[in-house]
């Protein structure tokens, strides 16, 4: 059983993170290598880690490479009023900015990318560019504000829901419990009564008719 | 538009359903607190006039306007993060 208690437990951390993890922003430093706009057919099933809209459909992306030479893509789509809430409607003005930040290796440009999702190449899905900022070099370090805020936020929320469930259980349902326990402990103590009255009016009988045998 | 009015909509039935829970529990921190105070004074009068009249003072203070803020800041966050990520 405790067995099954820990593999929950762990099963549960492991999804509320992977959301958590796919939903915040983070910064890429990178410099942008090309922009390019690619009819794709977006698979159904993978159809959670694009923006909503027809299955086929023209999609932008951005070309980067990272300071350490690894290869970064990212798509460029409207979030609009769904989910992640980003309110993503800049898309257009994204591309711009992105083409504009373009920069080859003899004269390398850093660029900071914000953006939310994952980059897998086997089910070829890809993070959400959400926008772009120029830094001082491919060492600059961003703090993550928004992120370290939004977790403190989290925090607070799950603490006020624990109170909150403390505080029902202890004026509403543990009074019930009582109450309850109390008509039980009331009942029983009826039936005792009854017992010992229904005995001592056996042993009444008893004893009048031991009286007739003398 | 209709995503639009879908965001709109669920949000604000979101947010009422946290506000009547958030206004409940006030509500019930306020009147603990209150059964506390009636016995730290001595337990004079009877104890449920006490606690009435002070949930009377509450419902007509400045505090459970307070909760409206519930509604007040995600709208705030949200021109917030809107104006970040399409104007900045």
């Amino acid at each position: 059983m405790r067995y099954v208690k820990w593999t929950l437990i762990a099963l549960i951390v492991l999804i509320v993170g992977s959301f958590v993890h796919y939903t915040l922003p983070q910064h890429d430093i990178v410099r942008v290598v090309g922009t390019n706009t690619e009819r794709t057919i977006i698979p159904t099933n993978r159809a959670m880690f694009w923006s909503s809209g027809e299955p086929t459909r023209d999609v932008q992306f951005i070309q980067t490479v990272k300071a350490n030479g690894k290869t970064m893509e990212y798509r460029n789509e409207d979030t609009g009023w769904g989910w992640p809430p980003y309110f993503k409607f800049d898309t257009s003005s994204l591309y711009t900015e992105a083409s504009d930040a373009e920069s080859d290796k003899a004269a390398p440009e850093w660029y900071s990318i914000t953006h939310y999702g994952w980059r897998n190449e086997v089910l070829s899905i890809f993070p959400n560019a959400i926008a772009i900022k120029p830094v001082a070099g491919p060492d600059a370090k961003i703090v993550p504000w928004v992120n370290i805020i939004i977790l403190v936020f989290l925090a607070i929320v799950i603490l006020l829901i624990w109170r909150m469930w403390v505080q029902f259980r202890e004026r509403t349902i543990d009074p019930l419990v009582e109450d309850a326990g109390e008509a039980w402990d009331a009942v029983d103590d009826k039936a005792d009564a009854f017992k010992d009255s229904a005995r001592d009016k056996a042993r009444g009988i008893k004893g009048w008719f031991a009286g007739l045998r003398k | 538009m209709l995503s639009f009015l879908k965001f709109f909509v669920i949000g604000f039935v979101g947010l009422t359903v946290l506000y009547g829970l958030l206004s409940i529990y006030v509500r019930s921190l306020v009147r603990e607190r209150l059964e506390q105070d009636w016995e730290d004074e001595g337990s004079i009068g009877a104890r449920d006039d006490y606690v009435q009249k002070g949930l009377d003072d509450y419902a007509h203070s400045l505090r459970p306007k307070l909760l409206l803020g519930v509604y007040i800041l995600p709208l705030i966050t949200f021109c917030v993060i809107f104006y970040m990520t399409n104007f900045m």
